[in-house]
């Protein structure tokens, strides 16, 4: 069986590295002491600490067979126990039959006959087909593995399957391992099945391999490193790919791509408490709930299961996961600035720059964004890509030093990008290092941030700040609808908490969704570029101003609180 | 071969300007009849034709129009009204005025002297008058004398009027329009020498204008200047001459190549209207890596000569165009289009293209193929191009292609080729509201957002009758 590495995630180590933040909850000296005898520490530079993979570098893929021997159906005996209340077991039949991941590879495979590659529903296949022949790439160059299975089938550049011979590891798509890292280790002595797995912090989980994507910050970070890019993994869509057909990868919203996905998962929220009188044989099962509380937020200890429920139920989760999916993706995207600066194949490639800086038209009709500071007329990232770090529950000397750090990496960013068309590699790659650690402390501040409960008041003043970050950016199409999945999101969960009166914000959301198109679901007639082309048109002739309006009426509502009910 | 383009380049004197005002007296260029106060000057009425006529009298009030001050301000050269960067300001005044020497007074404040408050006047094309305003009126040997050695530009050639031309409508070392400007809001520059001239109210006369073959020979002048100046232009660039000149440098690429919509009637990423992604893909068998092609606008004097050389229309002498020759224009436009070059490789490539041209296409062949030049010169190049163009052709090819026919000058053209040349026209006229423009590529939704514009199908009628009729009368 063919063994693949880990999907690597950057900088755990910065958590013991930066050791101010009293981030972790209190089990956690004994997991630093593990981690930091297999890590140098300090001495690092920062593309070391970037590299280092989250999970056990050790683990190994065992292919999803193996899982669904377990997660396809519950059987008898597992309901009876209680565990179906915490765990679905359905996990793979789900994902097969309903997730698009699991098509990944189907979709882009190009080695049917023509005849079928005609059919309407194999026309994925006939654009990838006609996408390997634009680009000239043949079957023995390996591009096709290197270029577009990275995302599409989990490859690796250490993988060295032939992938239209080998039947026994044929990849069916983006699979459980790929998201969740490999499974050699967590379900060696069956160790997953334990009572105790389900208290284990995230630490000790990804020493076994297992990355802990309950975390807002750990999840995008997965999402991320396909539906933004990974230079590390090859996984980029490159400029010559998009021209040769590629749909443009939408910009990325973390709750609301979630959502787009059938879910296969539980979260906290839906898990009820074990009524121990009642159902002594599930409390047997299972360690004591609040452990499992303990293990996954920052709460306080000294209070009773019950009330922990309590504070857990009444968190703003999915709010909290769209704001730190949206720091995340801007993160993950200057990294990917700073990779290129480092490859000679990738530097200067279109697709690290704002599609829409060069295909704009020729128009003084539709006003062109400017940022200040810019030189007009050259190529910067993409604008969704940059904002501000606003994202954290408390103000402290730690995440202020990062906010600076971070408005800092941005000017000189911004500045490299003016000095020369294309941008100054030579000033990227000097400020790469830097650039780096900033990345990696912001990281580890949102690793934390997902261990909070995010209050009402703190999403209010979290909106506030994201609409005025933002404010001046909304005549680019892909901001105005990120910050509208944002609003969105936050809106409907004060509406669910009470907090804010729907019928008068329904109505604005409706309009928002009708100006900016937020559903991602692509009717069943069309296909997806008709889809694709349709959504381009929407941005060509996007009101900025109609979409600014109306997401500040949102801000208001929410701002205003349930006392606008009359 | 060097000393080709730095003669050139030096044409640009010490010598110091008088303003136009001193070559207006009623009795020299100010008078107000043509022919009569002397034998030596065409019209005498050369100064209030350029005055009142003349768009190159009212370029100080563009350079001081609310939307030069929003292009000055947004590129970083005024803030708020004044002068904060000289450097870029004197990048402006170099075309804008006849003089360009920047001296700030208090804050930011630019003392204005009639050589830089008139515009372009008479010696911006003429030369700096100083060395010989009080000797030129003495006979055609005062003439020879001061454009020798008094700084006086000469002008009767056709080339050598429109290399002084494009040293502002091209660009120079040091007068770069490049793609900063433009993004700022400075309308690109299209250079063609002769449909330039004929839209010119002239204040002089040519002799040979009456000859068919003269705005074809207009057209060839305007071609050869444009590629030296070109070329000079991209050696400046990437060696940095100016403040402003900068490298990878957008303005040396094709517009159209990226300003195109990413929808499906652009007719580059999804050609077919209907959204059926089976005919989606654009054809990048030439283009495999989906980077921008040069912008050939200035470029294509090379191609014109070379071809006229390699097919016996005109004569090199001794001198033989070559593989080796056509070689080196080949990796030159290799280099531009990657952004990642280096500069030294294409400044040297540039250098080599010079070489070739100057050795082999220089001077003196350029003022053979000149006199030569006729219509049918002019339709084998008018050919060459019309048969090039892609479907749906891309605005900029099409254009050049459409002006080499239109240089043709036909005196009484059948119907069918002048309503050929319309509808080519009208395809290629910037519709309303300046957007990119894009050829139609079915009848019905294209029309609505375009305007008046001809289908695809009227517009590949007139083009295969404009090739018909070019095939027809090549000799």
């Amino acid at each position: 069986m063919m063994k693949r590495q880990a999907p690597r995630v950057a900088g755990w180590v910065l958590i013991l590295w930066l050791g101010g933040i009293e981030w972790w909850c209190s089990p956690a000296s004994a997991q630093q002491s593990s981690l930091s005898a297999a890590f140098p520490t300090i001495e690092m530079s920062a593309a070391q600490v970037d590299t280092l993979s989250a999970v056990n570098p050790h683990a190994t893929s065992i292919g999803v067979k193996e899982c669904a021997a377990c997660h396809t159906q519950p059987g008898l005996i597992y309901p009876q126990l209680g565990v179906t209340r915490f765990v679905r077991l359905t996990e793979a039949t789900q994902w097969f039959s309903q997730d698009k991941h699991a098509v990944a590879y189907e979709l882009v495979r190009i080695d049917l006959p023509e005849a079928v590659r005609r059919e309407p529903s194999h026309r994925s296949n006939q654009l990838a087909k006609e996408m390997v022949d634009a680009l000239g790439w043949q079957p023995e160059d390996g591009n096709f593995q290197r270029q577009c299975l990275t995302c599409h089938a989990g490859y690796e550049q250490t993988d060295h399957r032939n992938l239209n011979t080998d039947a026994s590891r044929i990849p069916i798509g983006v699979e459980c391992e790929d998201c969740h890292g490999p499974g050699s280790l967590y379900t060696e002595r069956s160790q997953h099945q334990q009572p105790s797995w389900r208290t284990k912090g995230p630490l000790e989980k990804a020493e076994l391999g297992l990355i802990d994507l309950a975390n807002p910050a750990l999840c995008a970070e997965v999402c991320l490193s396909c539906h933004l890019g990974n230079l590390r993994q090859d996984r980029f869509v490159t400029h010559a790919m998009y021209a040769a057909g590629h749909p443009v990868l939408p910009p990325f919203e973390l709750q609301t791509f979630l959502d787009a996905m059938p879910p296969h998962w539980a979260d906290l929220k839906s898990k009820p408490l074990v009524d121990k009188e009642n159902e002594p044989t599930v409390a047997a099962t299972f360690q004591h709930q609040k452990d499992v509380y303990l293990a996954k937020f920052d709460l306080d200890a000294t209070r009773s299961e019950s009330e922990l429920k309590q504070q857990i139920m009444q968190a703003y989760d999915r709010s909290q996961r769209s704001r730190i999916g949206t720091e995340l993706t801007s993160a993950v995207g200057i990294a990917m600035i700073f990779d290129a600066a480092e490859q000679d194949e990738r530097w200067g490639d279109f697709a690290l720059y704002d599609c829409m800086g060069c295909h704009q038209i020729l128009s003084q009709e539709r006003p062109r964004y400017r940022v200040e500071g810019r030189i007009p007329g050259r190529a910067f990232p993409p604008l969704w890509w940059s904002v501000d770090a606003t994202a954290t529950t408390e103000s402290t000397e730690n995440t202020d030093a990062i906010f600076r750090g971070r408005a800092d990496l941005r000017g000189r960013i911004d500045q490299a990008f003016n000095r020369i068309p294309f941008g100054d590699r030579q000033a990227v790659q000097e400020m790469a290092r830097e650039g780096r650690l900033q990345l990696a402390n912001e990281r580890l501040a949102y690793v934390a941030e997902g261990r909070q409960i995010l209050s009402a008041e703190k999403l209010r003043s979290d909106l506030k700040r994201l609409f005025e970050d933002r404010r001046e950016r909304l005549t680019d199409y892909w901001v105005a609808r990120q910050t509208a999945w944002t609003m969105t999101i936050a809106a409907r969960e004060l509406i669910a908490h009470g907090e804010l009166q729907s019928e008068a914000c329904e109505t604005i959301l409706t309009e928002l969704d009708q100006l900016l198109r937020l559903n991602l679901r692509i009717p069943q007639r069309q296909s997806v570029l008709g889809h694709h082309v349709e959504t381009l048109e929407i941005a060509n002739q996007l009101d900025a101003d109609r979409c600014r309006g109306l997401l500040e009426k949102i801000l208001q509502l929410a701002l205003h609180g349930p006392a606008s009910r009359q | 071969m060097a000393c080709y383009f730095e003669s050139r380049a030096t044409a640009q004197s010490d010598w110091e300007f008088r303003g136009a005002a001193s070559c207006a007296a009623s009795g020299c260029h100010g008078g107000p009849r043509a022919g009569v106060s002397s034998v030596h000057v065409a019209r005498g009425s050369e100064y209030p034709l350029w005055l009142e006529s003349d768009p190159h009298a009212r370029s100080w009030l563009t350079m001081n129009s609310p939307q030069a001050t929003e292009i000055l301000t947004k590129l970083g050269a005024l803030r708020e009204g004044r002068i904060v960067e000289p450097r870029s300001y004197r990048n402006c005044l170099t075309c804008h005025a006849t003089d360009h020497d920047v001296e700030l007074q208090g804050e930011g404040i630019m003392p204005v002297r009639p050589s830089i408050s008139e515009g372009v006047g008479c010696e911006a094309c003429h030369g700096a008058a100083e060395g010989w305003y009080d000797r030129h009126y003495q006979g055609p040997e005062s003439i020879d004398v001061a454009i020798a050695s008094r700084g006086m530009i000469p002008t009767k050639s056709l080339v050598d009027r429109a290399r002084m031309c494009a040293k502002c409508h091209v660009g120079s070392d040091d007068r770069d329009m490049n793609h900063d400007l433009i993004a700022a809001g400075h309308p690109a520059l299209y250079f063609d020498m002769a449909a330039y001239h004929e839209a010119y109210n002239k204040h002089w006369r040519d002799d040979e204008a009456e000859s068919t073959a003269f705005r074809s020979q207009l057209w060839l002048a305007g071609q050869i200047a444009n590629f030296e100046a070109e070329l000079e232009l991209i050696q400046a660039r990437v060696q940095r001459k100016t403040f402003v000149s900068c490298w990878p440098e957008f303005a040396q690429l094709q517009c159209t190549d990226c300003h195109q919509q990413l929808l499906g009637r652009s007719g580059r990423v999804f050609n077919n209207s209907k959204g059926n992604p089976a005919a989606s893909v654009v054809n990048l068998s030439q283009n495999t890596s989906a980077l921008a092609r040069p912008r050939m606008w200035n470029l294509n004097g090379w191609s014109v000569l070379a071809n006229a050389l390699d097919s016996g229309r005109i004569e090199g002498g001794s001198l033989k165009y070559d593989k080796i020759s056509q070689e080196d224009f080949e990796t030159l436009l290799a280099l531009l289009r990657d952004p990642k070059q280096s500069q030294e490789r294409i400044s040297e490539s540039a250098a080599r293209v010079q070489s070739q041209w100057s050795n082999i296409l220089g001077k003196q062949t350029t003022r053979d193929a000149l006199e030569r030049w006729d219509a049918s010169h002019q339709t084998a190049v008018g050919l060459t191009l019309l048969r090039a163009l892609d479907s749906p052709p891309q605005w900029e090819p099409a254009a050049m292609a459409y002006l080499s026919v239109w240089a043709l000058d036909r005196r009484e053209p059948a119907p069918a080729w002048t309503e050929a040349l319309a509808t080519l026209r009208s395809g290629l006229l910037f519709p309303p509201l300046q957007k990119t423009p894009a050829f139609p590529l079915s009848s019905s939704k294209d029309t609505d957002r375009l305007g008046e514009q001809p289908t695809s199908e009227t517009f590949r009628q007139a083009l295969r009758v404009l090739i018909d009729s070019l095939e027809t009368n090549l000799p």
